[in-house]
């Protein structure tokens, strides 16, 4: 009997090899942890740290993060540093070595960081901690940075109101996450505001991957009646952007501007600008400013906006234009208040 | 439920029961001849993004679902070689498949797609609505309004059970599934069958993931398939292992994902609504487990009684 190699041992070499190339292939540009960000070119005394969850090159979530890391390197004229990839059981060494290099602040992109930076904040007074999207603080030195959706929502629900001629609206939500709920409740106020007694169908596919799912769901609220629909479902949102430019409706975009995507669908989208709130609060500890709070920021802050008209430009009655903007002013003086739950 | 909204919701419930038809017919294959694939999934996600791309370079909604079926068939063609050839556990090299399948399509969607935030968009199926049928009140607009791969998939469930139960080749698959020793000690080449079923299990594999990228969508998302593959995979276990179980079994599915969607206004929670194709497919499961019975030589990998002593 010859002695061969068995089939199984065979299966398992090309199992290994077949997950290493895919391994490979999807972490090709971050080879290392802890990439060093370059420097701002003047390198001023201010240092500002960032700790992704994932990688920055993710055209999501993280890749915001550094965005906004530039964007304070530049204008703030800060020196700056990124770890990327930070896994939950290395948040401790990561934020404690950027404090003991003496980094003035600390970014930790994502509610996850709030319990580590918490315990590591008391050791270092010096040092700022911030984490984003998250809603805790702690004196001397810990605040977070998130933004007000339901400001979002309520200038989606308004824009979405106003451009109505059936006189019902809708808004979809991809999974139940605050950022998210809190957009379509605040759609739903501010559709309301803008046109009373106008009809405003909800629906939450519970999902930010199911794509088919989103435009199901629009497609099923358009038949109801919907003649704007909004969708906010990260990737899974253009699925409604879909549905509406299959049945002749119109749609408002999210986070960022969709009209692109879609010419003659998307009236306008609003904006979530994750960058420019960073930079904000940053700017605060640099003034000497900073509180240990909570900190949210909406539209007085420019941290949300609408994006352009584009190809609606013509086509939008200036008097609801007039009211759009009456509604960004009431939000960013504090005259319409709506803030996130 | 008024008319208009009866055959909105059927058109709906078909719609999205064709991925899980062609998908559960694949798994059929496979599984009828004795190969467990739990890694539908992988292979569906797979099929979605050569389909977009196939048909953003040809430029040609066809050609998409044509180079689907040609890489998922390869896709099919590796897969039975880990579980035939090297006679690889069949669990483990279905999971495998599924987390590359997720790896790949991110790395060649956006390497090939690109990162940019506008998907890129390309011609989805046409719809055709067949004169006459479509003019039956209340089944006519739901059923014969559909995309053309709609009507491919219905016509592909009595092809199947035609081919499975009616010919030669299908008595030998089915034989397979249940005794590889003994179809084999009759002449039969059990990996050969093994091979065909795993090739044409992974190209309707790939026109599964078409039907939702280019049939339902005209774009390909990161894991879009979102689950399809396991319901697909209920949708043959419900459907006890035959074409026409299967094809009632994703209509079901499929109508409690249409259905769940119409309903998130009333006074249940959505979450509740949500669930309810999950649960439909659990309950269906424990229901019927009893009853269905696999094909016998699932699962196992077979040594051709010549090789043995060798």
């Amino acid at each position: 009997m010859k002695k061969r190699l068995n089939h199984g041992t065979w299966a398992i070499i090309l199992l290994v090899l077949a997950l290493t190339v895919s391994g490979c292939g999807s972490s090709n540009s971050e080879t290392t942890a802890a990439n060093e960000a370059s420097s701002a070119a003047s390198g001023g005394d201010f240092k500002v740290a960032l700790l992704t969850p994932g990688p920055v090159n993710d055209n999501g979530w993280n890749a915001v993060a550094y965005q906004g890391l530039q964007q304070i390197g530049e204008e703030l004229k800060a020196e700056t540093k990124y770890s990327e990839k930070v896994t939950q059981s290395d948040m401790n060494e990561f934020i404690r070595g950027y404090a003991d290099d003496g980094f003035n602040v600390i970014i930790g992109h994502g509610f996850e960081f709030a319990d580590a930076m918490m315990a590591v904040a008391n050791d270092y007074p010096n040092t700022w901690f911030l984490v984003t999207s998250a809603s805790v603080s702690q004196e001397p030195n810990v605040a977070s940075i998130s933004i007000n959706n339901r400001q979002q929502g309520y200038l989606m629900g308004t824009v979405a109101a106003l451009m109505s001629t059936t006189g019902t609206v809708a808004a979809i939500g991809g999974m139940d996450i605050p950022p998210i709920s809190n957009s379509v409740k605040g759609f739903e106020e501010g559709a309301k505001a803008a046109v009373s007694g106008i009809n405003v169908l909800t629906a939450m596919t519970g999902s930010n991957d199911d794509i088919a799912k989103a435009k199901e769901t629009a497609i099923s609220l358009i038949e109801k009646g919907a003649d704007v629909v909004m969708t906010n479902a990260n990737q899974a949102g253009s699925g409604g952007i879909d549905a509406s430019k299959q049945k002749a409706v119109l749609a408002i975009g999210s986070n960022q501007d969709q009209n692109p995507s879609a010419p003659d669908t998307v009236v306008t989208s609003v904006i979530q600008d994750y960058p420019k709130a960073m930079t904000v609060v940053v700017k605060r500890i640099m003034d000497g400013e900073m509180k240990p709070e909570a900190q949210t920021l909406g539209v007085k802050e420019g941290a949300v906006y609408l994006s352009p008209y584009h190809g609606f430009d013509g086509k939008i009655p200036q008097e609801t234009k007039d009211r759009i903007e009456q509604t960004v002013q009431g939000l960013a003086d504090g005259t319409i208040e709506v803030s996130n739950e | 439920m008024e008319a208009e909204m009866w055959v909105s919701y059927a058109a709906a419930a078909i719609r999205l029961s064709v991925p899980l038809m062609i998908a559960g017919l694949a798994i059929l294959f496979m599984s009828r001849s004795g190969i467990l694939n739990i890694g539908m999934e992988g292979m569906m996600l797979i099929g979605s993004l050569s389909g977009v791309l196939g048909a953003y370079y040809t430029g040609n909604v066809w050609g998409g679902v044509l180079t689907a079926m040609a890489v998922c068939g390869v896709v099919g063609l590796m897969f039975g070689f880990l579980v035939i050839t090297t006679g690889a556990d069949q669990v483990i090299i279905g999971t495998a498949m599924n987390l590359l399948g997720l790896g790949l399509t991110t790395v060649f969607g956006r390497s090939l797609l690109g990162m940019g935030t506008e998907a890129v968009q390309v011609d989805s199926i046409p719809v055709i609505r067949i004169p006459l049928l479509a003019d039956i009140p209340w089944i006519g607009p739901a059923l014969f309004e559909q995309n053309t791969l709609t009507y491919m998939a219905l016509l592909l469930v009595p092809a199947v059970s035609l081919l499975l139960y009616r010919t030669q080749w299908g008595l030998q698959v089915r034989a397979v599934g249940e005794n590889p020793l003994a179809t084999d000690t009759l002449g039969v080449k059990v990996h050969r069958i093994r091979y065909m079923c795993c090739i044409i299990g992974g190209m309707l594999a790939g026109v599964a993931g078409s039907a939702l990228s280019l049939g339902i969508l005209n774009q390909f998302t990161e894991n879009m398939v979102a689950g399809r593959g396991f319901i697909a995979l209920s949708a043959v276990i419900f459907g006890r292992w035959t074409p026409t179980g299967t094809m009632m079994a994703s209509l079901l599915f499929g109508g409690a994902d249409a259905l769940q969607l119409r309903f998130q206004n009333i006074a249940i929670p959505y979450q509740f609504m949500l669930m309810f194709p999950y649960v439909l497919t659990m309950a269906a499961l424990a229901w019927f487990s009893g009853k269905a019975k696999q094909p016998a030589a699932t699962g196992l990998s077979y040594k051709s009684a010549a090789d043995r002593h060798a």
